[in-house]
Parts: C-alpha cells; sequence; structure tokens
C-alpha cells in the first residue's frame, strides 16, 4: 500500500530562423527533434493515492490535503503553456448540509480562491459521493511550478477516501496535470 | 496557516476537538486535519497567522487532553434525535398525539440527511 507519483518535465528550445542559404547543421536538427518530442510528451504529473488512512478535515480555511507526505503535491517544468489540472475522489461529509470545498495553488497562489474551484454538497450524512473537477491555468512562464491540491468544510468533519480500505469506499483519489498549449 | 503536527496521534474525533479548539481559540484556529504518517494517524492543527505562542501552548493541551469518546454538541444532539425518534416509532399507533411527535422527529431527521428507519 503507497500512494505513486509521477513528474515528467519538458523543454522547449525557441527554434532558430532560417534564412535562404544557410547550411542546416545536425544540431539545428535535433533541437527540432527535441521539442517535437517536448510536444509528443508535454510536461504532466499524476498523483495516485494509496494510504493506510482517509483524509479527514474540519478545517474552515483551505488547507494542503496531504500536509506531510506531499503525496497531493506535484513539481514540474513547463514549456511556457498552460496547464490542464484534474482531480476525482470520493467524499463524504459528517453534516448533510455541509460542503466540501477544492482548490489548486500554482506556486503558492489559490487559483480561485474564495470558496475554490469546486463545492461538494453531500446528499446525506456520511454518504458517499464523488467529487471531480478539471481546470485549465493561465499559460504559465517557463519553468518549474508545483501545484497543491488544497480543501476546506463548511463545517462538521469533511473526508476524502484515499484507498485505506474502508468498506466500500477503498477508492484511490487521483490529482493529474499536463501540460497543454 | 501555522501547521501543528501530532504524530501517532491515535483515535481521534475531529468533531469535538474541532469544537474544543475553536472554544478555547476562537477565531485563531481553522479546524484540524487528520492523515496516515508512515501507517499512524497524523493530525495536524491549522491556526492562522495571528496565532501567538500562547495558542499554540493552549492547542498542544488541548489535543494531549482531548477525549475521543466524548461526543461534539452536534453528536450529541444526534444521538438524542435518533433515541426519541427508535422510542416514538415504538409509540407511533397508539394514537394522534404520538404519531403527530413521530412525524416530526422523522421530518427532523431527513433536514439533517439522517437515516429514518425505525
Amino acid at each position: 500500500m503507497a500512494s505513486t507519483k509521477t513528474e515528467t518535465s519538458t523543454t522547449w528550445v525557441t527554434p532558430d530562423t532560417f534564412v535562404a542559404g544557410q547550411l542546416v547543421t545536425a544540431q539545428h536538427m535535433n533541437t527540432m527533434r527535441d521539442n517535437f518530442l517536448a510536444l509528443k510528451t508535454p510536461a504532466n504529473f499524476k498523483c495516485y493515492i494509496d494510504e493506510a488512512a482517509d483524509y479527514t478535515t474540519s478545517s474552515t480555511s483551505f488547507v494542503d490535503v496531504d500536509t506531510t507526505n506531499a503525496e497531493l503535491t506535484a513539481t514540474i517544468t513547463t514549456a511556457g503553456g498552460a496547464v490542464m489540472l484534474s482531480f476525482s475522489g470520493m467524499c463524504s461529509q459528517s453534516n448533510a448540509n455541509g460542503r466540501i470545498y477544492f482548490d489548486i495553488t500554482v506556486d503558492g497562489v489559490a487559483l480561485a480562491g474564495n470558496d475554490g474551484i469546486f463545492g461538494a454538497i453531500p446528499s446525506g450524512v456520511n454518504e458517499a459521493y464523488t467529487a471531480s473537477f478539471t481546470v485549465v491555468t493561465d499559460v504559465l512562464a517557463a519553468g518549474s511550478h508545483t501545484f497543491v491540491l488544497q480543501w476546506k468544510t463548511s463545517a462538521a468533519t469533511a473526508t476524502l477516501s484515499a484507498g485505506a480500505g474502508t468498506s466500500n469506499r477503498d477508492t484511490h483519489p487521483i490529482f493529474w496535470g499536463k501540460e497543454i498549449a | 496557516m501555522i501547521n501543528i503536527q501530532f504524530p501517532d496521534a491515535g483515535t481521534v474525533n475531529l468533531e469535538t476537538l474541532d469544537e474544543e479548539l475553536r472554544a478555547a481559540l476562537g477565531d485563531v484556529c481553522a479546524g484540524a486535519s487528520t492523515q496516515n504518517k508512515n501507517g499512524r494517524l497524523l493530525l495536524t492543527v491549522h491556526l492562522t497567522e495571528d496565532a501567538t505562542d500562547s495558542h499554540i501552548r493552549k492547542a498542544r493541551q488541548l489535543v494531549n487532553a482531548h477525549d475521543p469518546e466524548r461526543l461534539s454538541t452536534a453528536q450529541e444532539t444526534t444521538q438524542l434525535l435518533l433515541q426519541e425518534f427508535e422510542l416514538a416509532g415504538k409509540h407511533k399507533n397508539d394514537g394522534l398525539a404520538e404519531m403527530n411527535t413521530y412525524l416530526k422527529l422523522q421530518v427532523e431527521l431527513l433536514k439533517r440527511g439522517l437515516p429514518t428507519d425505525d
């Protein structure tokens, strides 16, 4: 039982502008090859959660879902494009009128703020339901960027199943991102 | 956010602990979280940046004194409602007043998203 995380970075090299009669060298062609490879496999990450205990919180301010293992934190080097981010997981709430909110920080700055990107509404006390959303960042400068999944609750206790063997809730949240342009 | 971590926290009643922390620390307390850490339960208390050393000491005291068996106010209310509903279910056919009591409790439970099978 262990969470896994893959983080793949890419480097984009601005191609030369060729002029008539210019000699094309192996270096030019290899730069183009590397750029094709970067386009084929853009910077990406995937966090797959498999923990010995589910995540819970009573925090009414956004906090990292994983405060210590950083299993839901990823750092990749992007080539100057926007990044598509997505999260899916099974949640529950100990208060039927409570809400669970999710946000993502990019380099320490919340993508949405206020009540976040996504608010999940329970159908009953401790009833399991799906929290899932996809969002695209603004264009990010080429370089290293860190993405962190955060959450908060409006009241009582929010739970995110984490593959911990809980009966009928042994599901594995996945948080992923991929540079798209 | 200031995160105070308690490794190997054992059993935690997060609702009760949250209630205790907020009662003692007020708005300085944002709540608490639990998660796995090397196969053990890690408890994190979240305090705002305004928290003083005194707040942090108080939070540590409350966590150390935490009794997971103690119910929060909301949990006690829920437990009481469920007990009353169970009793009302046994007497719902005794008369109109008893049925009225039963239905009122059922509505209250439904509003809270609680099970109403008696």
